[in-house]
């Protein structure tokens, strides 16, 4: 017999769950009417993926990053100013700070006031020691390359002891091998807590509980109930560093859906986000303004990029097998191209006035070493199709494609799968080169085959983007010696920016240093080996409900312990 | 009344019948553990592209992989990761770097609750649905909702997620658009927190059992039809016994002998995480965290997620089964 579900329990069960429906029209059971949650000077951040620890060791991404920098101390802090375009220092942790040996040590003198949450003084012993687990390759941190510029022993290797040294508990000294732009940039890392971290053992130093309650010294504290999908920072009383935050709670939460974060925002339940789309920003700016947009200065660039290589011609061994790319070796191919996208319009129908065009890789917030005399290349399909035919690219066997030497213009164009503005982008530019008969193959793939094909070079043509760093450091992605330069995703070559990138590195007058930076800017926007579509502004909504927001192009938080709340807001 | 020793006896062979379901299944977990294992390790993408950084010198880079063991052949990688499962150890997540363990035990009760929970919907309002239509087949309420079903179970959850959403939390305000309770609710008192997370239960709950439901409710109604038209009602109808002991006592235990089958495949796939709804209201279930995996190149997470995936389908297919035999004398005695 049928007996475990009777007619009762249905009737009984459905009309349970008519009533729960009803409940969520209820305005009494609202989540915004009492309760913990809104009652409170709680701010809550609305963030697209989990924050698993705060371990500056390790932090892998930027808004682990962020929160860590409000949790442990640092010698200096560091604020972006976009008048000048340099990074300007204050103190922090070190009160004061004076430069030796022509510029090549620093002398920093401690607060005698800081603490670490445990009552336990911050000392020069700590800041040594950080530099020691930082830079021992055992450990395997992020910060390594910030040990590339300390000072080197004879042979070559790094004594961190005899390059970070300390004078007396609050004073340390810090001995660089050069001069150079962003020594105190490089000193202002995270600093941890020595006698914490001293008895971990390097293998634990992953995995260990201290990297979900983390020994604080900055203005919040984790609080113990916080998960990774919802970090809750309190404010650190005993700081000094500059005091404890004014906030009862800033709440990280993990929305990962774009939309749910937008209607999340729109409805109050979370107060901050960042990176919207345009369409949110102008629904925003014209449904709900409790909400303000502040826009930061241009510092993500998007482009087109051309392997200039051959990709079966890279061994990653050595640079005698290149050979030019069949299609982009030639720099006149390459502006070809790029006088076939229309890259006004894209930025426009994708960005609106969040995009400035580009020019160059150096971003608009250097405007000391920005080359103004640049223009963008033109569109222009009609110099396109004549450049090409120069080139001996002509539709020969009328399929409405180009071809030369029996072979046609045609190519795979790939994008990180998930990224919707590439995407986009991929797809008006594939259109935009079919006008001039060149055929592009949109093909997508996931973030890490992306990343690790494109450095592999394996690529022939690319929509992609990032995040310039805050100093210009065009080394990294335009120097030709392609083994120590992995990041020079185009495999461009070039003697003379390699002269000219060397000179940058050796002076230590801005003025000299821009005008070589000019003078590659130059070079790069003649040779094309990136179509350059657009820097991105970045865009951060904020409730008005909190004041004292100054977000800057260094972090959405970098002042969160300044935050209030606007009472009756 | 049954004696107990007529219970004992029918128990048994339930029992032995579960036992033997699980023993069966464990070989086939096995085979997919290895596979899944193997497949993830030869997968084109570097687990540490997204945080080793490539102007490392290559030896940082390298020590990160030695570190997890990555260095050694496959064939020894998998023996070290069995010796470590055997001690009940499924390693340290790359991407976050906490235990495995850790990570699935925090993500599991969220996809258990929100998985069982959208089933009991599911299957109630799918019931619900079935016999009203049933009630009067061809009738205007029956029409209704099989119109009505069929545009549900068309809809994608996402879209019908997005408009519970839109109604609910954006335009009514008056349910949570998401996460698993508010903030800093862990300090709730006992009742509160219940209550407070029942509230946010209600709209990912909904927008997984609605579709669903719809398309239960159809098969069920078939069923039902079916059963109605089979020679014993005809005879319990020629006895004149009400209509509504028909419905109940005669044609819907034995309707619902077939959806069992069914119920289980969607209680497995509802318990191992809803991606998709998880990913709109924010929970951190079970399906959020295989996905991080996979496109991470997780691998000890991935190979722990499959294997906990794995158990839950399989016990929800056991329970279906054992359900079955139990309700069934018939399967009982097969």
């Amino acid at each position: 017999m049928f007996r475990f579900i009777s007619q009762r329990t249905l009737m009984t069960s459905s009309l349970l769950l008519v009533i729960a429906g009803l409940v969520g029209l209820l305005p009494s059971c609202s989540h915004r009417s009492e309760g913990p949650v809104w009652t409170n000077p709680t701010v809550v951040v609305g963030i697209s993926s989990p924050v698993n620890a705060f371990n500056p060791i390790f932090a892998p991404d930027a808004t682990t990053a962020e929160i860590n920098e409000l949790l442990y101390p640092m010698l200096v802090s560091s604020t972006f100013d976009t008048v000048s375009g340099t990074l300007v220092y204050a103190p922090a942790l070190a009160r004061s700070w004076e430069k030796g040996r022509g510029g090549r040590d620093i002398v920093f003198h401690l607060r005698s006031d800081a603490r670490w949450a445990d009552g336990k003084p911050v000392r020069a012993s700590d800041v040594q020691f950080t530099f020691e687990l930082y830079a021992d390759p055992e450990v395997g941190s992020r910060w390594q390359d910030v040990m590339e510029n300390l000072e080197r022993e004879r042979d070559g290797s790094l004594v961190v002891k005899r390059a970070v040294v300390v004078r007396n508990d609050s004073t340390v000294v810090f001995r660089f091998k050069r001069v150079y732009a962003s020594q105190l940039f490089d000193a202002g890392v995270p600093i941890l807590p020595a006698h914490i971290f001293s008895r971990i053992p390097k293998s634990d130093l992953e995995t260990h509980p201290v990297n979900q309650q983390p020994m604080a010294a900055g203005p919040f504290a984790v609080a113990p109930q916080s998960t990774s999908q919802e970090i809750i920072l309190v404010p650190n009383r005993s700081s000094s560093l500059p005091y404890p935050a004014r906030l009862e709670r800033l709440v990280f939460r993990t929305v990962p859906e774009y939309r749910t974060r937008v209607l999340q925002l729109r409805s109050g339940e979370i107060d901050m986000m960042s990176a919207l789309e345009l369409d949110d920003i102008r629904a925003i700016q014209r449904d709900n303004p409790q909400i303000q947009i502040i826009t930061l200065p241009p510092r993500r660039l998007h482009f087109v990029g051309w392997n200039t290589i051959e990709p079966i011609s890279w061994t990653g061994e050595g640079l005698k097998t290149l050979r030019p790319h069949p299609l982009f070796g030639s720099a006149k191919v390459r502006r070809a191209l790029t006088m076939a996208i229309n890259r006004t319009d894209i930025a426009r129908s994708l960005l609106g006035p969040f995009a400035l065009p580009a020019v160059g890789p150096v971003a608009p917030i250097f405007s000391w070493a920005q080359n103004e005399t640049l223009r963008p290349v033109p569109y222009d399909p009609r110099a396109t199709a004549a450049l090409l035919e120069a080139e001996g690219w002509k539709d020969r066997d009328g399929d409405g494609i180009l071809d030369k030497d029996g072979k046609p213009f045609a190519f795979v164009l790939r994008v990180q799968s998930g990224v919707t503005l590439w995407a986009d982008i991929a797809t008006v530019i594939q259109q935009q080169l079919r006008a001039v008969k060149i055929e592009a193959i949109i093909q997508q793939a996931e973030r890490p085959v992306f990343w690790s094909d494109l450095i592999n070079k394996k690529y022939d043509a690319w929509v992609a983007g990032f995040e310039v760093p805050l100093e210009v450091r065009l080394d990294d992605m335009w120097h030709s010696d392609l083994e120590t330069h992995p990041l020079n995703i185009a495999s461009y070559r070039n003697p003379e920016v390699d002269k000219l990138l060397q000179r940058v590195r050796s002076v230590t007058s801005q003025p000299l240093a821009a005008r070589d930076l000019r003078a590659i800017q130059s070079i790069l926007a003649a040779d094309q080996p990136f179509t350059f579509l657009f820097w991105e502004r970045g865009r951060i909504a904020v409730n008005r409900r909190v004041a004292n927001v100054h977000a800057n192009v260094m972090a959405m938080t970098s002042d969160a312990w300044d935050w209030q709340v606007i009472p009756g807001r | 009344m049954i004696s107990s020793r007529t219970y004992a006896a029918q128990r048994r062979p339930i029992l032995l019948a579960l036992l033997l379901r699980l023993a069966a299944a464990v070989p086939v977990l096995v085979g997919m553990v290895i596979a899944v294992f193997f497949i993830a390790h030869i997968l084109p993408g570097d687990p540490f592209a997204h945080y080793v950084s490539p102007t490392l010198p290559a030896a940082v880079a390298e020590q990160a992989r030695r570190a997890f063991g990555l260095d050694q052949p496959l064939g020894e990688q998998f023996l070290t990761w069995v010796r470590h499962v055997l001690v009940w150890d499924f390693g340290v997540s790359y991407t976050t770097h906490q235990s495995v363990l850790s990570m699935i035990s925090q993500a599991l009760p969220v996809s258990l609750i929100l998985g069982s929970s959208a089933f009991i919907v599911q299957v109630l309002l799918a019931l619900t649905m079935a016999l009203v239509s049933v009630h009067r087949p061809g009738g205007r309420l029956d029409r209704f909702l099989s119109a009505g079903g069929m545009v549900l179970y068309a809809t994608p959850s996402y879209f019908v997620g997005i408009l519970l959403l839109a109604v609910f939390s954006f335009w009514l305000g008056s349910l949570p658009s998401g996460h698993w309770q508010s903030v800093d609710a862990s300090a709730l008192p006992p009742l509160a927190l219940f209550w407070d997370r029942a509230v946010h239960l209600v709209l990912p709950v909904a927008a997984i059992a609605i579709p669903r439901a719809a398309a239960f409710a159809r098969y069920l109604r078939s069923s039902l039809l079916r059963t109605l038209e089979r020679p014993f009602i005809l005879a319990a109808r020629s006895q004149g016994l009400p209509e509504r002991s028909i419905i109940w006592n005669h044609a819907l235990p034995n309707a619902l002998m077939s959806a069992i089958s069914l119920g289980g495949l969607e209680l497995g796939t509802l318990l191992t995480g809803t991606l998709v709804t998880e990913t709109l209201f924010a929970f951190p279930g079970m399906g959020r965290l295989t996905v991080t995996a996979v496109l991470s190149r997780d691998y000890p997470l991935l190979v722990g997620c499959t294997i906990v995936s794995g158990c839950l389908v399989i016990v929800a297919n056991s329970i279906a089964d054992v359900l079955h035999a139990a309700l069934d004398p018939r399967v009982r005695t097969e």
